[in-house]
This record gives C-alpha cells, sequence and structure tokens, in this order.
C-alpha cells in the first residue's frame, strides 16, 4: 500500500480560508496579522515576529481546505528563528526565569527546580 | 505619479490604520488567484467619511487604489498595482435591523451576519464557499452567487441599497444595484448595503442521481429545474468522480428544501455534500489547481460537458445554474479553451469576475461598456486600475 502524501506549504493555495476563526486576525481585522499571512510569509521564508503572533490554536488547520498542517510549520518556524537569535524579549526572559525559577514569573517559590524544560 | 505623502494620508485614517512595512506589503501584494503585484501601502478606514478623503488625495495627486475585502477572489481581482490597498475588513459593524432586512458596512462577513441573523431564524441565502472569510463589500463588488443559485440567484438579487464612494469623491445611496454589482472596484468602493432576509428552511433533504451521458445528465436537469423546492442541482462530471475513486459517470446531487428528497437525516446531507466540497482538495492534490467557471446556456451544456471530457478535463459545478467548474493544470492553454466557451456561447466567468487574469477573453462590447461608465464614475481612473478592461 502506498502511504499518503502529508500537504505541505507547496500545496496552499492562498485561499484564505485558514484566517476565518483565526484568533489574531479576528482581533486585529488585518490580514498582516492572520493565519494566511503566516503561511505567506512561511512560504517566501520571510520568518519575523509575525511568526510569533500566533496562539497555535489550530483554528487554521482545521478550516484548511488542502488539510495542511500550518501550525506545524509555524512550530518549525518558530525553531528556526530561535536558531538564528532572532526570539522576543518577553520569551528570552521566560526562559530565562525557568531555568534559573523553574517558572516564568522570575519568583523564588517553594518545589523543586524541574531538570527538563517543556513547552507546548 | 507622485510620491505617497504618507502624512496626509495618516493624519485621514490615524497611524495604527496605515502601514508601509515591507513584510505587510508582500502580504498583500498576493489574493486567492496566487498572482503577485506591489502595494505602496495598505490603509484600513473605518468610516466612508475618511474614505471620501482618501479619494480625493488619490484624484488630486493620481494615485491608484485597489479595494480589497478578504481577498480570496480567484482573478487577482485585489491584487494591488502599484497602488494603495484599500482594506474594508475594519468596517464590519451592523447599523440597521428590520423584520426582513439588514444594513451592514461593506467590510462585513458573510458567515458573521449569518451567524448573527440565525438568532432569528433568519439568514442571507447566496452564499458562496468563501463563505467564512469574503465581505459583502468583495460579494457585490464580484455578484458572488454560491451552490443554491438556482433559487437565490447572486449577491445583487437580495440586495436592496448600497452605499458607495464613486472614482470621483462622490457619496451616493442608490437602489440601482445592477450599475455597480459586477463591476469589481474599478467605479466605486462600496462602503454599505441593506440586504435582504429570508427564514432559513425549516427542513432540506438530498437526492443523487447517477448517468451514463452528458445528454441524460441534462435532461434530467432540465426537468429538476421546474420544481421550485429545489435550491441546488450540483453536478461531479466522470473524470472528477474517478479521482474520487466513484464510479466514472456523472453524478448529480440534488437539495430540496422539504423532505422530497431520499437522503433526509443530518448525516446523510453532509455526507453528500462532503463529497462535493472536498473535490478542491482532491482536484489540486491530482495536479489540477486552477479553476475557472464559464457560464454556458442550457441548450450547449452536454456539447461543452463532451468537449472537456474528450481534453481531458476534469469539471463539476453549478449546473443547475450553467455554472461549469472545470480544473486546469497550470501549464494549460486557455486560449482554446475560452474559445470553446464563445462557440458555446457561454460567459467567461458565471461567479468568480473578471479581475486581472481573464479581461483578456471578455467581449469588447462588455470592455466598452465598462469604458463608459469608468469615465462617468471614475474618469482619472484611479480605481483598480487595470482590472477588468
Ligand atoms: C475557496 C474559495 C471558494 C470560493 N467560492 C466561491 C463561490 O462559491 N461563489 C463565488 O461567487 N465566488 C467564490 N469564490 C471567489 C470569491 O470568494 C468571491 O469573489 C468573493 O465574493 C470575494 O469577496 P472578498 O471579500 O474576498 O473580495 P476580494 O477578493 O477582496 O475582492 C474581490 C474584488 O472586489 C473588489 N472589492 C472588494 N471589496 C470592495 C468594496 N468594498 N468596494 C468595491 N470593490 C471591492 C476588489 O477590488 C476585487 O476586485 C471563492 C474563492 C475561494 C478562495
Ligand atoms: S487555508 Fe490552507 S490552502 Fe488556504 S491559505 Fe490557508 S494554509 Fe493555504
Ligand atoms: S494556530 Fe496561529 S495562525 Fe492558526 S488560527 Fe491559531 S492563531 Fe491563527
Amino acid at each position: 500500500m502506498t502511504e499518503e502524501k502529508k500537504p505541505t506549504l507547496k500545496d496552499c493555495t492562498l485561499c484564505g480560508l485558514c484566517k476565518s476563526n483565526c484568533p489574531v486576525f479576528r482581533a486585529t481585522k488585518q490580514e498582516t496579522k492572520g493565519a494566511r499571512a503566516r503561511a505567506i510569509l512561511i512560504k517566501e521564508d520571510m520568518l519575523n515576529e509575525i511568526i510569533l503572533q500566533c496562539t497555535l490554536c489550530a483554528s487554521c488547520k482545521i478550516e484548511c481546505p488542502e488539510e495542511i498542517d500550518l501550525p506545524e510549520e509555524i512550530r518549525k518556524a518558530r525553531q528556526k528563528l530561535i536558531e538564528s537569535g532572532k526570539e522576543t524579549q518577553a520569551n528570552k526572559i521566560m526562559i530565562d526565569n525557568i531555568r534559573k525559577y523553574g517558572n516564568p514569573f522570575g519568583k523564588q517559590v517553594a518545589g523543586k527546580i524541574p531538570k527538563e524544560l517543556y513547552c507546548c | 505619479m507622485q510620491d505617497l505623502d504618507i502624512q496626509k494620508l495618516t493624519s485621514i485614517v490615524g497611524q495604527q490604520n496605515i502601514t508601509q512595512n515591507p513584510t505587510d506589503l508582500l502580504i498583500y501584494a498576493t489574493d486567492a488567484a496566487q498572482i503577485k503585484g506591489r502595494a505602496l501601502a495598505v490603509i484600513w478606514p473605518k468610516t466612508t467619511g475618511e474614505i471620501t478623503q482618501i479619494i480625493a488625495y488619490a484624484n488630486k495627486k493620481d494615485i491608484q487604489i485597489t479595494p480589497r475585502g478578504a481577498g480570496t477572489s480567484l482573478t487577482a481581482g485585489a491584487v494591488p498595482q502599484n497602488s494603495i490597498i484599500l482594506d474594508l475588513s475594519k468596517m464590519d459593524k451592523i447599523t440597521q435591523e428590520t423584520s426582513d432586512t439588514i444594513t451592514v458596512e461593506a467590510g462585513t462577513i458573510l458567515d458573521d451576519l449569518n451567524t448573527h441573523l440565525r438568532q432569528k431564524d433568519k439568514y442571507f441565502p447566496v452564499i458562496p464557499s468563501s463563505d467564512t472569510v469574503a465581505t459583502i463589500g468583495g460579494m457585490l463588488a464580484t455578484n458572488a452567487a454560491g451552490t443554491r443559485a438556482i433559487k437565490y440567484g447572486k449577491t445583487s438579487d437580495w440586495t436592496e441599497e448600497i452605499e458607495i464612494v464613486t472614482g470621483k469623491g462622490d457619496i451616493i445611496k442608490t437602489k440601482d444595484i445592477n450599475e455597480f454589482a459586477s463591476t469589481e472596484g474599478i467605479l466605486c468602493i462600496i462602503t454599505k448595503a441593506t440586504l435582504k432576509t429570508t427564514s432559513l428552511p425549516e427542513q432540506t433533504s438530498i437526492t443523487t442521481y447517477e448517468f451514463s451521458t452528458a445528454e441524460e445528465l441534462v435532461e434530467k436537469v432540465k426537468q429538476l429545474k421546474k420544481d421550485k423546492s429545489i435550491a441546488a442541482i450540483e453536478y461531479i462530471g466522470p473524470f472528477t468522480s474517478s479521482m474520487q475513486d466513484e464510479t466514472p459517470k456523472y453524478h448529480l446531487l440534488i437539495e430540496y428544501e422539504n423532505n422530497t428528497g431520499t437522503h433526509k437525516t443530518t448525516e446523510e446531507i453532509e455526507k453528500a455534500w462532503k463529497q462535493r466540497k472536498g473535490l478542491g482538495t482532491v482536484l489540486s492534490a491530482a495536479g489540477y489547481p486552477k479553476i475557472e467557471d464559464p457560464k454556458i446556456p442550457e441548450k450547449n451544456i452536454a456539447a461543452f460537458l463532451n468537449w472537456l471530457k474528450d481534453q481531458n478535463i476534469p469539471n463539476f459545478g453549478h449546473i443547475g445554474y450553467g455554472i461549469i467548474h472545470c480544473r486546469i493544470k497550470p501549464d494549460h492553454d486557455l486560449n482554446e479553451f475560452y474559445r470553446q466557451v464563445k462557440n458555446h456561447n457561454g460567459q467567461v466567468s458565471g461567479e468568480h469576475g473578471i479581475g486581472l487574469t481573464k479581461k483578456q477573453y471578455i467581449p469588447q462590447t462588455l470592455k466598452d461598456e465598462l469604458k463608459k461608465k469608468k469615465q462617468k464614475y471614475d474618469p482619472k481612473n484611479i480605481l483598480n486600475r487595470g482590472k477588468m478592461i
């Protein structure tokens, strides 16, 4: 049996349906902040802060007629951004705090500092 | 064309509602037609008054404007051509409601409108497949239709009044919808629309048929069209059916707004529609990503379908309304395709519009008519220059 090919952003038709329930688009009503914007930027390999302005809610994945896993592509793009040293100041501070205090808020609280760090 | 006076434009809409950031311009350079243009700036107006000021400025400085709703145009209608994008998405308020009409700003998304209306068991019945994002302004500018066009027609059929700002900057309220519907933002910016609403059907049901020949299919469609309780008559061609692992025959799907159909449960109805609506994905994956939407007169549909079959062009569509969706490979020569549409007395577009991608195929008579209107409403040609004509 041949394995079915998983759709990727190469299959994206720019239809725009992914922004329908994108909370960031709904809140701003700006195409530049919505799910299709992130699809365009990843396709064009122009990664920037718009990739970070996403809740990873996966609503875009549900709406996509091509069944593209956009949140997964966004996760990979974020990884690339971090590897190239581009991340938000808030993110850096939170990670430092988690490493140091075991929580993102930077306060010493009771309990152990975890050995491994987890994220969504 | 002169340089943009961004300060002037910012003074009209405020800093939050204008951008020249290169990333933003890249994102707005395209729409669902996947063709790239060039935007000089993006503006999100919030009032009709702001739009008139922007138009006045554009006239004075010979700056071009591309109106935009959700950017789901399949013909590059919303693609900027060295122009300012005027995105109406933030004009999305309901301004007035009666028992059978609703007035909304042009950036209102159809699905949001229908979610609101459903609370009163009402809805706006012209529903294109892009309804979760498409705006009322974009739907009027393209005169969008949908699967239930046979019963409910086009967006203009359900519009009582529109408010527009012409290319000259005049604010007009008019009931003459046909003067401006289908003109794809080349004459005016639609700012508001009073839409007619209707009651949700109490029940729907579905019947499906299979036919071996295009002639048998069309004969059945002719018969069914007499039944006023039918809201949708959709077909899937044999080549397309085979790609969905169905028998390579003409499949017909009929939606009744009563219980006449053989499939009556919600599950059965959803299953039948899912197969019809999932076609796009299957055809894109099979290497046919482009979509055409000619409208063919009933008497020529069978001959046109036979030609498509000979050419191995997968097709499906709103056959009750004459719209035949054809899926095309990226390298396919469309000249012969549109010659055949013309030979079968068809229209170039049944619902998606003309935009940039189809303007070379429309008849000169239509272009001449549009040019006359252009002279009347937008003599300096600042609105959506290069589209349609
Ligand atoms: C997945 C998918 C399915 C589709 N299904 C259908 C379908 O079933 N039926 C159908 O008819 N179409 C369909 N379309 C095409 C498209 O969705 C329709 O043409 C829709 O009406 C466009 O609305 P929009 O808000 O996205 O407008 P846009 O794409 O932003 O603009 C379309 C045109 O209208 C102009 N315009 C936009 N807003 C205004 C305004 N306020 N004033 C003046 N001009 C304006 C633009 O300049 C452009 O020329 C589909 C598209 C996609 C991607
Ligand atoms: S819904 Fe899917 S195909 Fe459409 S623009 Fe978004 S990612 Fe691309
Ligand atoms: S996962 Fe991100 S891009 Fe997708 S809908 Fe949610 S917020 Fe928008």
